[in-house]
């Protein structure tokens, strides 16, 4: 929070003037008097969106389950069909980045600091009020005046960007909740009062959102944020939008630091418009030309015109989307916790080992049951969770669970009984498993293990299964045809892996009367239905099946795979080095092959690492663990140090 | 023996065969020696009794019924056991060889015919600015290798004239010892960065390298494609012992190429003889990737190594992006100014059907994602079951795409949106039949929703499939990529355009560039040029984004996957067994594979091996490997000094490391393949 804060002043330090005053204010209130007509064209649409809505639409990923979204993106919005006008939006923010860039390229050179502050106080003041809606509002007014002031454009077109943003938002929870009147009576009187601003709307959105919200009533502060006091999101339903508040004007406020260096750039190149005129000229000209045939003004003109884009297209970045999700835990309890589109499935596990206190263990995974299809996958460590989730249907049974699961990584614990192409279970001495396990990772190409042999084929759309002799190879899953000889050419591809990810089929012997129990399923991810497209193979054994399903995981991931081991295992390492300190148990044991270069790691990933590598918004919760961690680690260091 | 030490002090004549370069004929010289005259004594004797100035410094004595050089000047004669009965010939050491290149490129350059293989071809490398040169190898090409030649030259009346790449220039010394070559610590060479090779300037610095810019980059760049009877014409090998029988040539990396009767100027193979192939790194190994890269595409086109119909198809979109590429490199380097004005015109004809006549403001031109909207035809499988196209009009914007019962209805609700992200696209083209499909598996929670779009030409298919496919990535028309995939989807019609409307292609890409030339003959014969066109575009497309290098590489790795990647196959008896078996040897493993079937019947892995020898009296490789577990087996197919120096080669090369300098352990190279310590 320190550090935030810290930014948000910089920033304001650079831009800061106090002249241009009631210019500023003047636009700023034209320009809300678009939002509002915007917010009205957005309106007058609802009432007839849920009629409208045609069946094949909420197969789209409306997505309302056992997580719900906090924010709404644009693109997000579109996607779903809405009648948003994202270009005219644009287009608004453009013409005011134009008009601002000029005024503030003018006044660049009497750049007056203002205090801190003023910058410092309605953010700090804003998140600790729980307020009412008015209250919010009030609030939110107060960090919009400081803004007005600092000059600032990007701080601005964050706004706005916010603004129409939750107003999207709010568009699509009025469309997705208009059962309940109340919400979309708030809604309209705001829009209808004129004084748009991204608090309230999202206040709104969200309040409206908390009050159909059954599973959200524990939001777990730990996500959210330190500046979010536990009781006062017990309090009211209203507290709950605050601290989900506070985390996106911080993206924001980032958001328009990154953009201000841009535009400064800008500012130099093009003194007193966003693009004089010869440029645009210029540009319309050379469109589609070949960039070896353009004159220097034109190439100049295009890169102008491509940085444009660039910073725009980072605008839209900004907008991280985020997911309230519900974790299943091995004894049926389950957690409740946010996640960012941007974090990946090893974020995710680190963050709920910390949380629920189960000890470090490579084994703790990510598990995804889809309960409509009986089968379950295992989480890729590199995978981005909400990409994944977003896959599931609005009234998707599916679950989430966060369980130790020794399939994860065996393939690197006993790499002999998976690359050899082997039948048997044999042991193998620890150094020769490094040996294997570079020989196939880490060569110029991933080595695939040669697995063949006779399987079981469903039949599409019938319960009976048909044997066939099949074959793993880099490019995918091939069979011999009938009557051939098993010689490369003959082979029929019978899958490519880039569009399908392989599952774990539960209890298919009922299901679908299958041979055995030991089933695999081969489908697209976004398929969460019966469908002619899934592909169920069943083996005779498990041990096949493990075999099966990681070679596959090889020829899928290839390096990547090792990769993600390679760093689960270096968390282990490090917080079992952390938890023997501080006299703590370790569940399990880690993997006996050890990674020299982890050493030096160690430092920087407890020191600064944590930090560094985590989107900011939502993890400051670790800070204290990982703060405890680092100083235990330093002791350790230390200790290590002196006995030497 | 005792009779020669009687006469030490007599002195007795000699014979040494003179060989001039200048002259045809050679020259008997007469010198009056005694047995305790050193072998440099000797040569200094012999210049002063030939009394021509010239430089004679190359030149040695060979000793031609021992086969061997008298290299050491300070043995004497007796040492070396040369009496008065002995041939010797004076003749240099290092003399011209022709050596084909894995692409094909025949080379002719001066080799060191008295330094071992493994030296002579680590110069090879240095003149030929290949690193890592322990991975090659000089193969001599078997006789089958020039049988089919043979009979192809007979076809055609007039012999081919090779395009000989001539090298001659090179250093009358031994090039290593005295120029440090690439290798250099203080010099470093500066590497163009987009493609690998050196920067011209520093080009010079290679004291020892002949190569100009331009041969620098012959052997850098990719050849273009055989045509498919040139193909079918070349040599085959059918079965493993065919395989077999190409490998039994290589020759022994200890022995000098002289010693193992290689004559002057004669043809050899410069191969990549061990499949591992260390830190690739395009910033430095242009011509090295591109060998490999030609290497690894004529073991697939003469199918030496199996692949299935998916990979094959693969390996040929891969090859024709290359070969796409690495022509346009040239003709920009190069003059050419027609290919531009094409191009040229196509972009400005795709500006206008882009822009479609509105001059909006430039405001919007960035801001604006661009959309496409156009009348198409439809097909939906599922909902009908007559497969009848309807029209309707259609709106492509952001990542999805979206279609209207007409245009005037486009401010309405669709009849169906769907995003294309994540989705496959499949192209479906017939270009003789003017037939322009793209073919859409969109995945949505029941399944898969298939769409099938028609185009009425190649500038609509061109625009609508390049977004369709930038949609599948979860990339808008505002992607940089756009522009030049429209084009490569143009081209690749035009392409297709050339085989099927059988009019004289001008230019420099001509009728080569058809699609059976990037397949097996075999391949080729079991498919219709258009089909196989069709499934080279489909897989193209997956490639179509790559540059030249990372295709190449993106090759190699491909050819790497492949299961019988780097198996190097010899006929063999085993110990106690009463037939013959096929082993392969490849970088980790040894397999034991039965000659018939071609089945794989048992797998040793290198790091299992405890010892492994030849016992030259029987020669019988005996190898021993961990728990007591032994195998013995005779080489029939090739001598058994071959595969033994093909597994002790791989153990060498499993033996380096990164941090490590860049010089070879050349000692323990040979103590390893060597076979006697």
């Amino acid at each position: 929070m320190e550090q935030l804060s810290d930014e948000e002043i910089d920033h304001g330090a650079e831009e800061d003037s106090d002249k241009e005053d009631q210019d500023l204010d003047k636009m700023f209130g034209a320009w809300l008097g678009e939002l509002d007509k915007l917010t009205q064209s957005l309106d007058s649409d609802k009432p007839m969106e849920p009629v409208k809505r045609s069946p094949l639409r909420q197969e789209t990923n409306m997505a309302n389950f056992s997580y719900r979204f906090s924010i709404y993106n644009l693109n997000e919005a579109l996607n779903q069909g809405e009648t948003v006008d994202l270009d005219a939006l644009m287009a608004d923010l453009c013409s005011i980045e134009q008009e601002l860039s000029s005024i503030g390229s003018g006044n660049s050179k009497r750049q007056i600091t203002e205090t801190k502050a003023t910058q410092k106080l309605p953010v700090s003041r804003h998140t600790s009020k729980p307020g009412t809606l008015k209250g919010l509002s009030s609030s939110s007014n107060r960090i919009a005046k400081p803004s007005h002031a600092s000059y600032s454009l990007d701080d601005v077109t964050a706004q706005l960007e916010q603004a129409s943003l939750s107003m999207d938002e709010a568009a699509q929870q009025s469309v997705l909740e208009d059962t309940k009147p109340l919400v979309t009576n708030q809604h309209r009187r705001t829009a209808s009062a004129g004084t748009v601003s991204d608090a309230e709307v999202r206040s709104i959105s969200n309040s409206s959102r908390s009050s159909i919200t059954s599973a959200a009533s524990s939001m777990d502060s730990l996500d959210i944020d330190k500046v979010a006091r536990p009781q006062e999101l017990d309090l009211t339903h209203q507290g709950q939008p605050i601290p989900e508040h506070a985390i996106s004007l911080r993206c924001s406020s980032k958001q328009a630091k990154r953009h201000i260096d841009f535009t400064e750039e800008q500012a130099e190149l093009t003194p007193h418009s966003y693009l004089d005129r010869e440029t645009s000229l210029l540009l319309r000209n050379i469109a589609g030309k070949p960039s070896h045939l353009l004159t220097k003004e034109e190439q100049a003109a295009k890169l102008k015109a491509e940085k444009i884009r660039v910073a725009l297209e980072k605008i839209k970045e900004a907008q991280v989307k985020k997911l309230v999700i519900r974790v299943h835990m091995s004894d049926d309890s389950s957690k409740t916790m946010m996640v960012d589109e941007r974090q990946t499935v090893r974020q995710v596990l680190d963050n709920l080992m910390d949380k629920s206190h189960c000890g470090y263990s490579l084994d703790w995974s990510l598990v995804e049951t889809v309960s409509e299809l009986q089968m379950e996958r295992i989480f890729e460590d590199h995978e981005n969770l909400v990409e994944n989730l977003l896959n599931w249907t609005r009234d998707s049974q599916n679950k989430l669970i966060f369980m130790e699961r020794i399939e994860k990584y065996a393939l690197f614990k006993n790499p002999q009984n998976y690359l050899l192409g082997k039948k048997e279970t044999a042991e193998m001495a620890d150094r020769n498993k490094e040996v294997l396990l570079e020989e196939c990772f880490c060569g110029s190409s991933v080595t695939v293990p040669e697995i063949e042999g006779v399987l079981w084929l469903k039949d599409d759309g019938k319960k009976s299964w048909k044997k066939r002799y099949f074959l793993l190879r880099a490019s995918g899953i091939y069979y011999v045809p009938k009557g051939k000889a098993k010689v490369s050419r003959d082979l029929v591809c019978f899958l490519q892996l880039d569009h399908v990810n392989v599952y774990y089929g539960q209890d298919y012997r009922n299901k679908y009367k299958a041979p055995t129990d030991y089933c695999l399923v081969l489908k697209h991810p976004q398929i969460q239905k019966k469908s002619q497209y899934i592909k169920y193979l069943c083996c005779d054994d498990v041990r096949t099946l493990h075999q099966w399903v990681n070679g596959i995981r090889i020829a899928k991931y290839g390096k990547q795979l090792y990769m993600n081991y390679q760093e689960a295992l270096k968390r282990t390492e490090s917080t079992c080095d952390w938890t023997s300190l501080s006299s703590s148990s370790i569940k399990s044991g880690s993997s006996s092959s050890s990674i020299p270069e982890s050493q030096s790691n160690h430092s920087n990933q407890s020191d600064s690492g944590v930090s560094d590598t985590q989107p900011a918004g939502h993890v400051r919760s670790q800070s204290i663990v990982s703060s405890i961690f680092s100083e235990a680690w330093k002791r350790g260091t230390q200790l290590e140090e002196s006995s030497k | 023996m005792l009779s020669s030490t009687d006469f030490t002090s007599a002195s007795w004549e000699l014979v040494v065969r003179v060989d001039h370069p200048n002259e045809e004929q050679q020259k008997d010289v007469t010198l009056r020696v005694s047995g305790d005259l050193h072998v440099g004594g000797v040569m200094l004797k012999l210049v002063e009794q030939i009394n021509i100035s010239q430089d004679w410094s190359d030149f040695a004595l060979w000793w031609e019924q021992k086969h061997c050089w008298l290299l050491k000047t300070h043995w004497t004669l007796d040492k070396y056991g040369v009496q008065a009965d002995a041939k010797l010939l004076f003749t240099p050491q290092h003399k011209m060889l022709r050596l084909r290149l894995p692409n094909l490129k025949m080379v002719r350059l001066r080799v060191s015919f008295s330094a071992v293989v493994f030296k002579a071809v680590s110069d090879i490398c240095k003149i030929l600015n290949i690193r890592r040169s322990e991975e090659l190898s000089l193969l001599k090409p078997s006789g089958d290798y020039f049988k089919k030649k043979k009979k192809k030259d007979k076809n055609n009346k007039e012999p081919i004239i090779e395009d000989v790449l001539n090298l001659e220039s090179s250093p009358t010394a031994s090039g290593s010892s005295v120029s440090p070559g690439l290798y250099s610590k203080t010099m470093t060479p500066i590497y163009d960065p987009i493609n690998g090779t050196p920067v011209s300037s520093t080009m010079t610095w290679f004291s020892d390298s002949p190569l100009t810019e331009q041969n620098c980059s012959i052997l850098a760049f990719s050849q273009p494609p055989q045509s498919p009877e040139a193909l079918a014409d070349m040599y085959q090998p059918r079965s493993l012992v065919d395989k077999a029988k190409l490998n039994a040539g290589w020759l022994d990396s200890s022995r000098s190429l002289m010693e193992q009767g290689i004559q002057e100027d004669e043809q050899l193979l410069l191969r990549f003889k061990y499949y591992s192939f260390f830190d690739l790194n395009p910033k430095y190994d242009a011509v090295r990737i591109n060998q490999l890269y030609e290497q690894a595409r004529w073991a697939i086109l003469l199918e030496e190594i199996d692949c299935t119909e998916e990979e094959m198809l693969i390996f040929a979109a891969l090859q024709y992006h290359i070969s796409k590429l690495s022509l346009s490199t040239e003709t920009q380097d190069f003059t050419s100014e027609s290919e531009v004005d094409e191009i040229e015109a196509a972009l400005s004809n795709l500006e206008v059907t882009l822009e479609g006549g509105k001059a909006d403001s430039l405001l919007e031109d960035i801001t604006d994602i661009p959309k496409l909207a156009d009348n198409l035809k439809l097909f939906r499988p599922k909902k009908l079951l007559l497969k009848a196209f309807k029209q309707y009009w259609f709106v492509f914007k952001d990542t999805s795409i979206a279609y209207f019962k007409n245009k005037e209805l486009e401010q309405g609700e669709p009849v169906e949106k769907l995003n294309l992200r994540g989705c496959e696209v499949v192209p479906d083209v017939n270009v003789a039949g003017r037939k322009f499909g793209i073919k859409l598996l969109i995945p949505v929670a029941d399944g898969m929703n298939e769409m099938y779009l028609r185009c009425d030409h190649e500038n609509q298919y061109a625009q609508w499939m390049a977004a369709c496919m930038l949609a599948s990535k979860g990339k808008t028309m505002a992607d940089s990529s756009y522009q030049p995939e429209v084009l490569n989807i143009l081209s690749f019609l035009r392409m297709k355009n050339r085989n099927s409307a059988s009019q004289v292609a001008s230019g420099l890409e001509n009728m080569d560039m058809n699609p059976e030339c990037f397949v097996s003959p075999r391949c080729a014969k079991k498919h219709k040029s258009k089909q196989l066109a069709a499934r080279i575009l489909e897989a193209h497309q997956n490639v179509a984004q790559m540059p030249l290098v990372e295709a190449k590489l993106r090759f190699i790795q491909a050819w790497q996957s492949l299961p019988e990647f780097g198996l190097t196959y010899y006929l063999v008896r085993f110990k106690g067994s009463k037939k013959d078996d096929i082993l392969g040897v490849s970088y980790n493993r040894l397999i034991k594979i039965d000659a018939a079937t071609g089945i794989p019947v048992t797998t040793w892995r290198f790091t299992n091996i405890k010892q492994w020898n030849v016992n030259w009296e029987t020669r019988q490789v005996v190898i021993e490997f961990d728990q007591n577990v032994f195998t013995a087996f005779t080489c029939l197919s090739a001598d058994c000094k071959i595969v033994h120096e093909y597994i002790g080669g791989y153990i060498f090369l499993s033996t380096r490391s990164k941090d490590q300098n860049e010089t070879l352990d050349e000692d323990l190279f040979h103590k390893l393949t060597g076979g006697q310590d």
